[in-house]
């Protein structure tokens, strides 16, 4: 059984993102994932869906105003390109207490991704996470 | 799945093949099946449940198995497997033949979430899936060409009773009564002339938006779909209202003294379904993605409760009057309650629409009461604190009804003298 969820929430601190608990059916499967230092150079939040389905995830386009992918164990990134909004699903296969561990790990992969898409996109572009 | 998903654009009522459809949570779903339980017995109530599961799943499988050409019992069996995989109902196998089979299950919406929600605290020490029962036996009957109400399904093992899946025993049995059907044509002679209420210009679109994004929604690997932070169902809306009303006449000729409960926890199954659903949407980040962040404000809540109802396949429910703090006046031409009601039984005594009642007060409570931009977490000690920490600053009335014959349902909700709102 993992330590019950403290009254003022859960937020778990990376190297490049931090995460934080948000509401979910079942304990702990969704995280706000916030970006540390956004990289200079990223455009838009919408480049990291091509970035990410380059490292394995798969995109699923439902509605234009939501860009959903696909971990490959089977994890989902929601991202909000209007309000920089990024939400980690994670799996239910994964034990409760593990959850949130796994919701960093792909937030940190995140932060590489998006630093690695900004250094690819020209210079002077802004990022648009919404902070 | 997707093509036999239909909505009455102009009533917000949907079908799913030919039979009235709607979304309900998990959280509704548990709920609604232990008040009909803690009403009757389980006994009776699981009866209930599966006798209503098996009325309303029949009607859906033959009209899609020809729909879609499926003639033999395999093919029609198959159909019905990914049927109920497909509306969010967990995976079942089914073996059958006249003279009975077995169905296994895995990952039941009903039983799996029970597990889920429940399991850590509570032992169960009967079966929860009798609506799978209930699909299952009308499966066998639709496949095989068997008579109606003549299957009988028994559900011996299930995950909720920490079994590791679930397993129904299928077998002829006594031939149920065969009560008046309430399909599309039923339905479609209970339908009053639409109309549109206050803020349209906000709901309508956001109503398409929902609607654009459940529809390809169907079930994952394990039949279940998982979305704004429920697990959720697509579902015969007969279900839900036969069990209901036939609980409320059973209670009312046995112990007429507690309709009056048996009513308030059905209008708490509105309470349950706004809180956890509609609660789950509004924070969700493909809401924030099609309307916007939250403002706090209530206005915005309310309105955005109008398009979720819409989409969700409740009704056209409408504002018609909304006074931030004080009152809020619903309307609409129909619901989902009102044309069952009507179609099956005629008119009723006085209003009965007990989740649109219960669900009108919720939406006044979420949009006045939670703090949304604080971006709460929708947790049972939550709910505990919105509805059951007291009495609630609101009652709900509803003057008019269309199962009693009204040319609109109206529910008024006003604040309780001396509330804080």
């Amino acid at each position: 059984m993992p330590e019950p969820i403290p009254p003022g929430g859960l937020v778990l601190e990376g190297e490049r993102a931090r995460v934080e608990l948000e509401n979910s059916c079942f304990e702990r499967i969704n995280w706000r994932c916030t970006l540390r230092a956004p990289p200079g150079e990223l455009r838009s939040l919408a480049a990291l869906v091509p970035a990410l389905a380059a490292r394995g995830y798969s995109e699923l386009k439902r509605v234009p105003t939501v860009l959903e992918v696909f971990h490959p164990d089977g994890h989902r990134v929601a991202i909000i390109p209007t309000t920089g909004r990024i939400q980690i699903r994670v799996s239910m296969n994964v034990p409760e207490e593990m959850r949130g561990g796994v919701a960093l790990q792909i937030a940190e992969e995140l932060g590489v991704v998006a630093e690695e898409a900004a250094a690819a996109s020209p210079a002077g572009a802004e990022v648009t996470d919404g902070r | 799945m997707s093509s036999l998903r239909r909505y009455l654009p102009e009533h917000d009522l949907m079908y799913f093949g030919p039979s009235p459809a709607v979304y309900h949570c998990h959280h509704f779903n548990l709920f609604l099946d232990q008040t009909i339980d803690d009403a009757l017995g389980f006994e009776a109530g699981s009866r209930l449940r599966f006798l209503a599961g098996r009325e309303f799943a029949a009607p859906l499988l033959a009209g899609v198995a020809e729909q879609s050409g499926a003639t033999t019992p395999a093919e029609r069996l198959e159909l019905a497997s990914k049927l109920f995989a497909g509306m969010g109902h967990g995976r079942i196998q089914l073996s059958a033949d006249a003279r009975g089979g077995d169905a296994k299950g895995s990952f039941l919406h009903y039983g799996y979430s029970w597990s889920q929600k429940y399991g850590q605290i509570v032992k169960r020490k009967q079966p929860a899936d009798a609506f799978g029962a209930g699909f299952a036996a009308a499966a066998a009957e639709v496949a095989l060409g068997l008579q109606p109400e003549s299957m009988a399904a028994h559900e011996t093992e299930c995950v909720a009773m920490k079994a590791p899946g679930c397993t129904f025993q299928l077998k002829p049995g006594e031939r149920g009564v065969r009560l008046p059907p309430v399909g599309e044509a039923e339905v479609g002679k209970q339908i009053n002339p639409t109309f549109n209420g206050l803020y349209e210009e906000v709901i309508q679109p956001i109503t398409k938006g929902l609607r654009d994004f459940t529809a390809p929604v169907q079930g994952d690997e394990r039949g279940l779909v998982q979305a704004f932070g429920v697990f959720v169902t697509l579902h015969l809306a007969g279900y839900y209202n036969r069990i209901s009303y036939e609980a409320v006449q059973q209670v009312e000729k046995k112990a007429p003294q507690s309709v009056g409960v048996l009513e308030d926890l059905l209008r708490e199954s509105g309470h349950v379904c706004v809180f956890n659903t509609f609660g789950g949407i509004l924070l969700s980040p493909e809401w924030e993605g099609m309307v916007g962040p939250l403002t706090g404000e209530p206005l915005p809540i309310v309105e955005g409760c109008m398009a979720i109802a819409r989409a969700l396949g409740f009704g056209r429910w409408t504002i018609a009057e909304f006074e931030p703090g004080k009152r809020l006046v619903v309307r609409a031409p129909c619901s989902y309650e009102s044309v069952f009601y009507r179609s099956r039984y005629g008119k009723a005594p006085r209003p009965n629409e007990y989740f649109l009642q219960g669900a009108c007060l919720a939406i006044a409570q979420l949009a006045h009461r939670v703090d949304w931009k604080a971006k709460p977490m929708l947790t049972q000690e939550f709910y505990n604190a919105l509805f059951r920490g007291g009495p609630l600053p609101w009652k709900v009335e509803q003057p008019k009804s269309t199962a009693c014959g009204h040319t609109i349902s109206e529910v008024v909700v006003t604040r309780n003298e001396g509330a804080r709102a």
